[in-house]
């Protein structure tokens, strides 16, 4: 009875998270004629990776029509290396700040730092569609629309205090020991930090910058505002102007699947670290 | 002579406050500096289609609660909204973590796939949504040919169905992370607990009750709160997925001071609408945290 | 290798004084320990002289030099702390290695002392392990290692044995003195444990609440505690306190402490520090200086007096034994061989009167 009961529930559980990605991915393999049948093919008929490979920028040939197609008119690999290097640069930029102003806010209690706290959980839940106005009309005026650096800067702002939200809470469980046993073993303040604080935080650390990484290439709302229809454009806007390409549904298909890649990469990484009870926040796992 | 306490020296509170300057310096400029000037904005009549912008106090505010039509009907939309998805999320993550719980074989790949949608983009979402949904090639719609419920494929997103879907696929993209949070807190509770009530001779159903949920009182407020917040600030995957459609039958308040500001160009409005979102928002945050910290983790 | 001298050091935080105006002197090569029940601003008085802390006011010299504000890293001392402080991301050889590299030695100098200090604690097989590969007592060792590596002038150890098991302890106890002694190093050694400190310490310092209360030799610290506090913390079990008061015997001409049965010869000079006859004091008779004598085997010599069991407790050879003296529960240390049982009468012997003590009632001095 038990038994069955989990069966059924694990049934379900592996349905529900795997359909939505199956349903694209089924899609993603069919020629354009396919995609149309009534009713819906639940497999593809004739798998192919045409839709992959034109996204990628390749010329395929489509037995179907006797044609060589050309690369799609979206920049959609272009898109890829732009979120990419958006993405680096926001981790780690934030890592670069958030570091020490977590070590700082975790390790030493200096008279604000309960304000200054106080000020990243305001930061910390503030909707984004509210700051998205002002920051909108603030890069029309330092000329950051349409940049790579302007969208960076956008996504620090938004990621800046999640990040030093969970390395301040990493540091306050730091061993404080471990850094007085540096300094006596004759280690300075800031060698201590290099040589023995920041290796042991590493994991967190790391952990810490995949998340702004993954946040910063899932963000949607700021990289349209700022990105789409420039050379900037990163992959969430470029799927959501390939909306307003109708007929290549199997395209855009293709480039979702493709858009996934990354987060997947990254969810594997997460899973022993989300599994293990080191969940505490899960505000700080959360994102847009 | 013992020479006189130093006072140059680098104290513990200077060293914090000079590896604290980027984030403050970050903050102000990146945060509070667009707070200030989303509530000037929100104080003028700014319309950059109409290219005016002028101080008129407090009247935004005044019409929307007043006059306007729409803000009542949005905070309705946004209420059910909230509501669904947040509760749809809290069953759904309290029943995967119960289930992810158990041992099985194969759990740690039942595991990684669960954790999935927590790493996909909202637009991602959104995205896949469409597909699901739409009326020609979409699954569900075919599903009722399939099942011989239709000779056609039917459309399933109406304006009586649009905001029960969105409440779904914010579960879908969240209930990973509660699951796995309400998991976290499963592993917790201490072994001899469901040892003693199994000698103590209580069912399995039982067991739930008395040991396992009264453990997770908190933890399910924590994720309650956490997809409160969330809920009432989703903007992406309503943009993706319905675009505040049909009608405006899922228009949110979110929804309807982005659309405000960057369809109709009303800065000003848009700024007094995300003012009460910044203020339910953050009520909610700071309540969150307050649980949370009761939550002796 | 060197002097430690501590000046009216005071330490607050917040509200909480931790160091209330210590003064203690450290002399050269001497094992000192300092022993408090927790929170008695052990630690605390320990990171100051590593440097750790700074005083809120007082000084602290090495000789005569004033360190109070010269950073840990320039003091040459090493600390090993109570739970270890192993770097996690090193192996053992980096953990010890790590002092030497900070000062830029050359590799073969810092191979060859990692080398000489691991076989001197018999880890050379713990090298390449990473400390969550070790157990309690290899750890201990390693970071025993890395304090002596680099031959520092004074060690500083805050609890180093309280992690590990109770017969490790004794022999690492063992070891810890026999190095300390061979290497002739200042060391300051902090505690909680009274057994530790009387086997180790040449000389005891004893905390409470964040005051020195008192600084001797171990024999000094048991047999003369300088009052009532110091006197009861120290010895298992507890000291017994009683207060009864000074008479005068005309016909003799001497003064007495009396307290129901027990009638205890004083000298004059005590008796006139307190004020003379009628005068209330506490005398502090330790449970061993007490012995327990079955009524029937009594024979009348010594200060003895009638008792009842309360309760006995036996502690392998010997018996902790509570007697009863008319609602007054007092302690004594007895052979376990005699066996006695609650409510047996018995007669209670002082074995030294004149290891008897006597504490002024209201300060809690002793009065010597
Ligand atoms: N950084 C600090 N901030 C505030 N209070 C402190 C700090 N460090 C110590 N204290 C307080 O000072 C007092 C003395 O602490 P200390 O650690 O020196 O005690 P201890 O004798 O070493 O105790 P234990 O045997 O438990 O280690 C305690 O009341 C403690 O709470
Ligand atoms: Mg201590």
């Amino acid at each position: 009875m038990k038994k069955a009961l989990l069966i059924i529930g694990i049934v379900f559980v592996v349905l529900w998270s795997i359909i939505p990605i199956y349903w694209a991915l089924n899609i993603s393999l069919m020629y354009h004629f396919e995609v149309y049948s009534v009713p819906a093919h639940l497999f593809p008929e004739h798998p192919t990776l045409y839709n992959y490979l034109r996204s990628l920028g390749f010329s395929v040939f489509n037995p179907f029509t006797n044609r060589v197609d050309p690369p799609v008119g979206y920049p959609i690999r272009e898109a890829l290396i732009n979120s990419f290097v958006v993405a680096s640069m926001v981790s780690l930029i934030t890592i670069a700040i958030a570091t020490p102003a977590g070590y700082a806010l975790g390790r030493y209690r200096t008279r604000h730092s309960g304000l200054l706290t106080a000020l990243l959980l305001g930061s910390r839940t503030l909707p984004p569609v509210s700051i998205l106005i002002p920051l909108y009309i603030i890069g029309l005026r330092y000329r950051l629309l349409g940049t790579t650096h302007g969208i960076t800067v956008m996504h620090l702002a938004l990621v800046l205090p999640l990040t030093t939200w969970i390395l301040m809470g990493f540091f306050s469980t730091f061993p404080s020991e471990i850094e007085k046993a540096a300094r006596v073993d004759g280690a300075t303040r800031l060698q201590a930090i290099v040589r023995v604080v920041i290796p042991t935080a590493l994991p967190a650390i790391v952990s810490a910058g995949l998340l702004s990484f993954l946040f910063s290439y899932n963000e949607y709302l700021f990289s349209w505002v700022f990105t789409s229809g420039t050379p900037a454009q990163t992959i969430q806007p470029t799927l959501a102007s390939m909306w307003f390409m109708i007929g290549e549904i199997n395209i855009m298909a293709a480039a979702t699947i493709l858009s996934l890649i990354v987060p997947v990469v990254i969810s594997l990484y997460f899973q022993k670290y989300i599994i293990q009870v080191r969940l505490v926040d899960p505000y700080a796992l959360a994102f847009e | 002579m013992a020479q006189p306490f130093p006072k140059r020296k680098l104290t513990d509170e200077r060293f914090a406050i000079i590896l604290l300057l980027p984030l403050i310096i970050a903050l102000f400029a990146l945060n509070l500096y667009p707070m200030a000037y989303s509530f000037w904005l929100s104080l003028t009549n700014t319309d950059v289609s109409r290219g005016i912008s002028k101080f008129i106090g407090f009247i935004n505010y005044y019409n929307l609660v007043f006059k306007d039509p729409y803000f009542w009907h949005s905070l309705r939309v946004s209420l059910q909204f909230t509501l669904e998805a947040s509760l749809l999320a809290v069953a759904l993550s309290l029943t995967f973590a119960l289930i992810l719980n158990e041992s099985f074989k194969g759990r740690r790949i039942i595991r990684t796939i669960a954790i999935l949608p927590w790493a996909f983009s909202t637009y991602a979402v959104a995205s896949l949504a469409r597909y699901l949904f739409a009326r020609s090639y979409g699954l569900f719609s075919s599903l009722y040919v399939y099942l011989g419920l239709s000779d056609t494929p039917v459309e399933v997103v109406t304006s009586e169905s649009a905001i029960h879907i969105l409440a779904l696929l914010f579960a879908w993209n969240y209930v990973p992370l509660g699951a796995f949070f309400l998991l976290a807190q499963l592993q917790i509770i201490p072994l001899d607990l469901y040892n003693q009530a199994r000698i103590d001779g209580a069912s399995a159903i039982r067991r739930l009750k008395v040991v396992t949920l009264p453990f997770l009182r908190r933890p399910i407020a924590i994720i309650l709160l956490l997809f409160t917040v969330f809920s009432v600030v989703e903007t992406t995957l309503i943009i993706g997925f319905t675009g505040g459609g049909p009608g405006k039958a899922t228009q949110t308040l979110t929804y309807w001071a982005y659309a405000k500001t960057f369809m109709d160009y009303e800065y000003g409005y848009g700024a007094a609408i995300s003012w009460f979102l910044i203020l339910i928002a953050m009520a909610l945050g700071v309540l969150y945290y307050y649980v949370l910290n009761k939550l002796k983790l | 290798m060197v002097e430690v001298r501590l000046e009216h050091v005071t330490k607050i935080f917040g509200k909480t004084i931790a160091v209330n105006d210590l003064n203690l002197v450290v002399r050269d090569k001497e094992f000192f320990v300092l022993l408090g029940p927790s929170g008695c601003g052990k630690s605390t008085t320990l990171n100051i002289i590593a440097g750790l802390e700074k005083p809120t006011s007082g000084r602290v010299y090495f000789d005569d030099e004033d360190v109070t504000f010269l950073p840990p890293e320039e003091r040459n001392i090493a600390m090993v702390f109570q739970s270890y402080a192993l770097y996690p991301t090193m192996t053992a050889y980096d953990n010890i290695a790590f002092p030497l590299k900070i000062r830029r030695l050359l590799r073969d100098e810092i191979h060859k002392r990692v080398k000489e200090v691991a076989e001197m604690l018999h880890i050379e097989h713990l090298l390449d392990k990473k400390p969550h590969q070790m157990s309690g007592g290899e750890r201990q060792r390693v970071a025993l290692a890395r304090a002596i590596v680099r031959q520092p002038r004074l060690f500083l150890m805050d609890e180093p044995l309280s992690n590990i098991d109770a017969k490790l302890r004794i022999t690492a106890r063992t070891e810890l003195i026999r190095l300390q002694r061979k290497l002739g190093v200042t060391t300051i050694y902090v505690t909680h444990d009274q057994t530790e400190a009387f086997t180790m310490g040449h000389r005891i310092g004893v905390m409470f609440n964040g005051c020195l209360l008192q600084v001797g030799d171990p024999l000094e610290i048991f047999e003369r505690p300088h009052n009532t506090v110091v006197a009861g913390f120290v010895g298992i079990p507890p000291m017994n306190f009683i207060e009864g008061h000074i008479a005068y015997d005309e016909r003799l001409g001497k003064y007495y402490f009396k307290w129901n049965e027990i009638i205890l010869e004083v000298g004059g000079d005590i008796t006139e520090k307190i004020g003379g006859h009628g005068k209330t004091v506490i005398a502090g008779i330790r449970p061993q200086n007490l012995q327990v004598i079955k009524s029937e085997s009594y024979s009348k010599i010594g200060i003895a007096f009638k008792a009842k069991v309360y309760t006995v407790e036996r502690l392998g050879t010997e018996s902790v034994i509570t007697v009863d003296i008319d609602g007054e529960l007092l302690r004594a240390v007895t052979p376990s061989e005699l066996t006695l049982s609650p409510d047996e009468d018995v007669v209670v012997k002082i074995v030294n009167p004149q290891k008897v003590i006597f504490f002024n009632k209201n300060t809690g001095d002793l009065i010597t």
